[in-house]
């Protein structure tokens, strides 16, 4: 059983890791890297991700590139559900790390993205240069190499579980997840 | 712009050394400027949270003949005249100080949030603003 496993895995993983299509997703100036990181002189073509995508039912990967506010924070989970599985989330830049330079005192930032979607691959830096953006998706491709398909679901029941709270603080205590458009 | 005829309509005007400020009659000053002298832009209108004086309100207009800019400032508790009828681009910045100090401004009926979601808690650009919405404390 487990060398059939094991098998599909290999297969799987290879095929996902090498066409990691991201999502058009920039909210500030780490947006501006991203958009170096795919034209001619980085070149993210050269790792199977230069497929933007503008809608997030043909993503495979969520860059989130930018500071996330709290009115942007249910914009991006809504999106997040949108996605496809698999999916994997960079956090790119020092606001989706962990607020960055509006940790301490700000009135609207969300302190961090993985209080609400699950993220993969943490980005410090501000903005982060085009090449650490091409290492991040190296070492994504390299952690979805190591994956196996039983453990993916996993991790996506962990995140259901999770998501009903998310949405309790997004949404005023209002617990309706059907407000975000997701099943 | 000559601040005795301003005077001579409004008794209780006062000159700075850049600007006019005014204790009540916003909409009727701004209006007799706009008609009489000519200043038919309004740039923006600044907000600055005093405490004990009450938030003061400063409008900037601005004359394309003259090429010069009139301010005209007014100090607020909470409520004030608001003048979309006289400008239509005034109800953006309407919008954003209601948003940002809570002033309600009489006369706009578009006022609503701008920046914050709609359900926040409170005016993040007061002195006194406490902290106190749940978002800003999760799981924390």
């Amino acid at each position: 059983m487990n060398v059939i496993v094991t098998s599909i895995d290999y297969i799987l993983n290879w095929s996902r890791a090498n066409s990691l299509w991201p999502l058009t997703f920039a909210t500030s100036c780490c947006g501006i890297e991203m958009m170096q990181t795919v034209a001619s002189n980085n070149d993210i073509a050269r790792f199977g991700s230069e497929v933007f995508r503008g809608s997030p039912r043909q993503a495979d990967l969520l860059i989130c590139a930018g500071t996330i506010t709290h009115k942007m924070a249910p914009v991006l989970l809504r999106l997040y559900e949108q996605m496809a599985e698999p999916k994997y989330v960079i956090a790119m830049g020092a606001c989706t790390c962990g607020g960055g330079m509006f940790a301490q005192t700000s009135y609207s930032v969300v302190r961090g993205i993985d209080k609400i979607i699950p993220v993969d691959i943490y980005l410090p830096m501000c903005p982060p240069k085009p090449e650490s953006l091409l290492d991040a998706i190296k070492k994504l491709q390299n952690k979805i190499k190591t994956e196996s398909i039983t453990s993916r679901k996993e991790f996506m029941d962990n995140h259901k579980s999770n998501l009903k709270e998310v949405c309790g603080i997004l949404m005023d205590n209002d617990l309706s997840i059907t407000k975000l458009g997701v099943e | 712009m000559n601040i005795s005829e301003l005077k001579n309509m409004f008794a209780d005007c006062e000159l700075t050394t850049d600007k006019i400020i005014i204790k009540s009659n916003l909409k009727k000053t701004i209006e007799f400027v706009k008609e009489n002298y000519g200043f038919d832009i309004l740039k923006e209108i600044i907000a600055t949270d005093n405490q004990d004086k009450g938030i003061e309100l400063t409008y900037r207009l601005y004359s394309t003949d003259d090429e010069e800019d009139a301010l005209i400032s007014i100090f607020v508790k909470d409520e004030a005249e608001s003048i979309v009828d006289i400008f239509d681009s005034a109800c953006a910045d309407e919008k954003e100080i209601y948003d940002m100090f809570g002033i309600k401004f009489i006369g706009n009926d578009e006022l609503k949030r701008l920046y914050m979601p709609e359900d926040w808690e409170g005016h993040p650009l007061k002195k006194d603003y406490q902290d106190s919405d749940q978002r800003l404390n999760w799981n924390e």
